[in-house]
């Protein structure tokens, strides 16, 4: 749901503001981005504004300024500027603005159980048989509570499929009582109606995994007879008061016919039951599919885009405005934060397969375990590696994927990937960030501030 | 004429201005939150659905 609201404010002719250090305006496609390095904050005014908005900057008191105007179009072009600093909360009247940025270290994956019912030919934990000497549900009520006295506040739990775990209910009512937010991924498949009126109370948010819009095409992903299960898991929940989503993910096989049937689907199954339908953009590694490169690669992103806008107009740049609130730093993708697997282990990252353990909960608890994962946040930080540390958009774009698109390097030693070393700080790094790439963020800085904001003329 | 009549009010709100206050209005969008998961934030780029 989107709406548009009119907002108003005002200041004092006597008021200056005062703006974060170290700005730089950037030149884009004949607009000006004026970009807050500091604070991952931006304006985008034209270029004739440039004047105005420098006076501002360097202190002069806004009713001095709106004095000094000889045209009223001047002083409508002032509005602009004042509109949009207070919009983006991009200056204050009183103070210097200070920005806030999330931690990975608040929030875990368990991976309750490599158990599953399905055995989807993407999945990239390649789920199917419990593993030897999984932990008990008691053990991974141990090892909530020591994450919550750690200061965690939520959890994503997931598998293997959650309902196999044996115990799973009890593990969800305790994360709810000792008040940790639940979101559970699941395949859908086994749960009915009695079992979603148990576990709603106790889960936030709910994500039902379906690839493809079809029963034909979800089948050769998933297997047969799961789509009409898995949907009415995601209603019922749904319907429960469940913030709820479902995970679409193409494979190579299903990318070119997903279109087929895609519309109908969110038409006829999920409009007006507010599920949120989220389509892969990327493919991982898993048990039966590679990741892509390349072309293939591209098609995929692309391919994915035009069904994400076909059910929400908008999706990129309404994605991107959603994840960048003013003055949020992007840190880090989120390594560092806790992800547990079955029996145990503790990895920095959720893609449990593609990182180096830092230990295991049954030979240490949590609590000597998290210093490890906060140097792994730390890092691996964008103020850390390279090139992210030198770049004037790093707390805009968060620097990407860690796994994919860095190695380690030690001074004279050769480059190993994350699974066979631990990340230390100064020894994360890319070769090139393409230009392209720079270019591409800064258009979509732009784009964000045309949707979300009007001059209210 | 209208234009005219515009203008000179706008000469007058800057006049005045000068000393009070100065107010402005915009339109701002307002998404739901729906793509965002509660928990962990991992970037649109690192799209763990796979299973």
């Amino acid at each position: 749901m989107s709406q548009l609201i009119k907002r108003s404010a005002s200041v004092s002719a006597s008021d200056r503001f005062f703006f974060p250090p170290s700005l730089k305006s950037i030149l884009v496609e004949g607009r000006v981005v004026y970009l807050s390095p500091t604070t991952g904050n931006w304006l985008v005014i034209e270029p004739e504004d440039q004047p105005l908005l420098d006076r501002l900057v360097a202190g002069e008191k806004i009713g001095t300024l709106a004095a000094s105007l000889g045209a009223t179009d001047d002083l409508v072009r002032l509005k602009r500027l004042l509109a949009q600093i207070t919009a983006r909360q991009f200056a204050l009247t009183d103070r210097v603005p200070v920005p806030s940025s999330d931690t990975s270290v608040k929030g875990a994956y368990f991976y309750l159980t490599n158990a599953c019912n399905l055995l989807c030919s993407h999945c990239y934990m390649f789920s199917g048989k419990a593993e030897a000497r999984e932990l008990s549900a008691n053990e991974w009520i141990k090892v909530l509570d020591e994450f919550v006295a750690e200061g965690g506040t939520s959890i994503t739990f997931s598998g293997g499929e959650v309902l196999a775990k044996k115990g799973w209910l009890r593990v969800l009512e305790h994360a709810h009582r000792v008040g940790v937010s639940s979101t559970v991924l699941t395949n859908g498949t086994l749960w009915d109606a009695d079992l979603v009126a148990s576990a709603a109370p106790y889960i936030a948010e709910v994500q039902v995994s379906l690839d493809g819009p079809t029963e034909t095409t979800n089948a050769r992903t998933r297997g047969p007879g799961a789509f009409q299960k898995a949907i009415r898991t995601a209603q019922l929940f749904s319907a429960a008061g469940v913030r709820t989503s479902i995970a679409m993910t193409p494979t190579p096989e299903t990318l070119d016919i997903f279109e087929q049937g895609f519309k109908e689907f969110f038409e006829e199954e999920i409009a007006g039951t507010g599920i949120n339908v989220r389509i892969s953009h990327k493919l991982l590694p898993g048990r039966s599919v590679s990741a892509l490169a390349g072309q293939e690669k591209l098609h995929y992103q692309e391919t994915a885009r035009k069904l994400a806008d076909q059910i929400y107009p908008s999706s990129r740049i309404r994605s991107f405005t959603l994840e960048h609130r003013p003055n949020e730093l992007h840190l880090n993708c989120g390594y560092g934060g806790a992800s547990i697997s079955a029996t145990g282990d503790v990895y920095p990252c959720n893609r449990i397969g593609d990182v180096r353990a830092v230990g295991n909960v049954r030979e240490q608890d949590l609590k000597g375990l998290f210093p490890l994962l906060a140097q792994a946040e730390q890092a691996t930080n964008v103020d850390e590696i390279a090139p992210c540390k030198w770049c004037d958009l790093r707390y805009i774009c968060g620097g990407g994927c860690r796994i994919d698109d860095y190695y380690l390097q030690s001074s004279g030693s050769e480059s190993v990937s994350f699974r066979d070393a631990a990340a230390i700080r100064g020894s994360v790094r890319k070769d090139i960030c393409p230009e392209e790439y720079r270019r591409s963020l800064l258009k979509l800085m732009v784009e964000l501030t045309e949707y979300q904001f009007s001059l209210d003329e | 004429m209208q234009q005219e009549s515009l203008k000179e009010q706008q000469d007058n709100a800057i006049t005045g201005e000068m000393d009070g206050e100065i107010s402005f209005s915009w339109i701002e969008r307002d998404d739901d939150d729906l793509s965002r998961r509660g928990t962990m934030y991992c970037f649109k780029s690192c799209s763990v659905n796979q299973n």
